[in-house]
């Protein structure tokens, strides 16, 4: 254990994954948190942090009116999309190691399918964003209007320079797809899916298949983080956060932009500075949750983080070695791409239940005591955490 | 013109680029005809997208250099789902990352090309069309597909068919 570690994941809570709700984004993220308090033994009054989500537009001012916390101190939003949920996990843990809170809560999801849905933008407008500003003037008006068709010329370059196949980024939707079929939480629990199926599934961004996107899910996941000190006196095993880091590439505004698309560069810094902070080395990493919002995030963060070279990542994910009982299992929930798209979270609350031994038997990684998650957001930004226990 | 787009009536207009008094300068360009690209009066730098201030030299000061309008695929991808109603009737279209020769990335769609013709490394140019909902835009065609790539071999299977249909759309104003 890290002598660095102060602050600790203490709860979590999560909705069910679905397609259709009665609930309103802010009632899914209302009842996430009760839960993750619940989780950790903890009431709304013990909150004096909360760290909204940027995709879900809830502000700091909904959960103070909704759960009755009378003392909030700190609240923070990290506009790094995808990102921006793990990004969370480092200010919170600044504003808990600082003194300035000592319980922060961090929620996050929305109504993907019911009403965020990235499919039926057709009918829709083109919404506002300031991080969105140059390519809402130089990239929608010329036809590259949605995230698939942005990471799509990320994916072909890769393909270009490095002969990364269709079938790869298929190994990697394959993967998650097994993992969520053992995981009764995910979406897509009860539908398998193969390598040829994969490649059967209709081009929607050339290269990158039906399959090889996320999914759209309504659901909201919670998390509460605490002192370690603190949290030792609570209810359920705490969970170390041993490292965290985010990064920022150049420019930060567009993908077709960088320098190199072919690298995801705000998570190679993240990630740097992550296992500096944990003093760790990505070969300690017992099992990894690498942000999936589309297989080549995945194949790509895979080299971002250093578990292979750069332009490696294809021949990396070709034996298994990324599947449970492989030697590096990642997304063992299914991820983004087979249990539920909760912009990030539930990355984070699977790290968590593995190392709580949570999850059912077929899915839990042995001897799983250090936990690397990711994550990757608007254009290339990148954040890490490294989660552990206390043997 | 392509009359898809009109046909569709307000709904499937293409979207208009939100202008800045940043970007005018090369908006100006486009109305004009001519390609033009924020430089920095402190180190002779070009940029693009604009932003006020040059990264490199921190000055705030600029103007519109112009540019050959000449270049090639760096990436790009091709759309099979239309995501806004005015690609719909596109479907399946080119959306090009282009390298300028001057070493600045441009994004277009290339609607005038058949995808089979697309590939990395393909030399493209630049030419001026007036489009439903947008008024002039710099668009980009293959002019001469890359030397090596698969594609290149397939062009000249599909080019005759697919590419003369839609000529119309790539007339120079």
């Amino acid at each position: 254990m890290s002598a660095r570690a102060r602050a600790a994941i203490v709860g979590i809570g999560q909705t069910p994954f679905t397609r259709g709700t009665p609930h309103s984004t802010l009632e899914l993220h209302l009842l996430a948190g009760l839960e993750a308090l619940a989780d950790a033994g903890l009431t709304a009054e013990d909150v004096d942090g909360v760290m909204p989500n940027e995709l879900a537009g809830t502000v700091a001012e909904d959960f103070i009116l909704n759960l009755g916390v009378p003392g909030l101190a700190f609240s923070s939003t990290i506009r790094t999309g995808g990102a921006s949920f793990a990004s969370a996990i480092q200010s919170a843990a600044l504003a808990i190691e600082g003194g300035v809170a000592t319980t922060v809560l961090l929620v996050a999801g929305r109504r993907g399918y019911s009403s965020q849905r990235v499919s039926r933008t057709s009918e829709g407008a083109i919404a506002p964003h300031p991080v969105m500003r140059q390519v809402d003037e130089f990239e929608r008006p010329f036809g590259n209007t949605v995230a698939s068709q942005w990471f799509a010329h990320a994916a072909r370059r890769h393909m270009h320079e490095f002969g990364t196949t269709s079938e790869d980024f298929g190994r990697i939707a394959v993967a998650c797809r097994k993992h969520a079929n053992q995981n009764p939480r995910a979406l897509m629990y009860e539908k398998t899916m193969t390598l040829e199926q994969h490649q059967a599934s209709p081009l929607i961004a050339d290269p990158l298949r039906l399959l090889d996107c996320s999914l759209e899910s309504d659901g909201a996941t919670a998390i509460v983080m605490t002192s370690l000190e603190r949290a030792r006196d609570l209810r359920k095993r705490p969970v170390s956060l041993l490292g965290y880091g985010e990064g920022h590439g150049f420019p930060p505004t567009s993908i077709t932009h960088k320098r190199d698309m072919t690298r995801i560069e705000g998570l190679e810094i993240a990630a740097r500075r992550a296992f500096g902070r944990a003093g760790l080395r990505p070969s300690d990493i017992d099992c990894a949750q690498l942000y999936d919002g589309f297989t080549w995030v995945v194949l790509a963060s895979l080299e971002a983080v250093g578990f292979c070279g750069h332009g490696e990542g294809g021949a990396f994910v070709r034996d298994g070695r990324i599947e449970l009982g492989g030697a590096l299992p990642i997304n063992t929930s299914g991820g983004l791409l087979s249990e539920g798209h909760c912009s990030g979270a539930n990355l984070v609350s699977e790290a968590v239940r593995q190392l709580r031994r949570e999850v059912e038997p077929a899915r839990q990684v042995p001897d799983c005591e250090t936990v690397l998650v990711t994550a990757e957001g608007d254009f290339h930004e990148g954040a890490a955490v490294i989660l552990g226990v206390e043997r | 013109m392509s009359g898809a787009g009109k046909a569709q009536g307000a709904a499937a207009l293409r979207p208009a680029p939100l202008v800045t008094e940043l970007s005018e300068g090369f908006w100006q360009g486009v109305r004009e005809g001519r390609l033009v690209i924020q430089r920095c009066l402190g180190c002779g730098v070009l940029r693009h997208y604009p932003q006020p201030m040059c990264p490199a030299c921190r000055s705030l000061g600029f103007d519109w250099a112009p540019v050959s309008g000449r270049g090639r695929i760096y990436s790009y991808t091709v759309a099979h789902r239309a995501f806004h109603p005015a690609w719909q009737a596109h479907v399946p279209y080119a959306i090009a990352t282009i390298e300028l020769d001057e070493g600045i990335r441009m994004v277009c769609d290339l609607l005038g090309t058949p995808p089979e013709a697309v590939a990395i490394d393909a030399r493209v140019e630049v030419f001026f069309e007036d489009l439903p909902g947008q008024g002039p835009m710099p668009r980009f065609r293959v002019v001469d597909p890359a030397v090596g790539e698969s594609a290149a071999a397939r062009v000249s299977e599909t080019k005759g068919s697919r590419g003369r249909e839609r000529a119309g759309e790539g007339t120079p104003r």
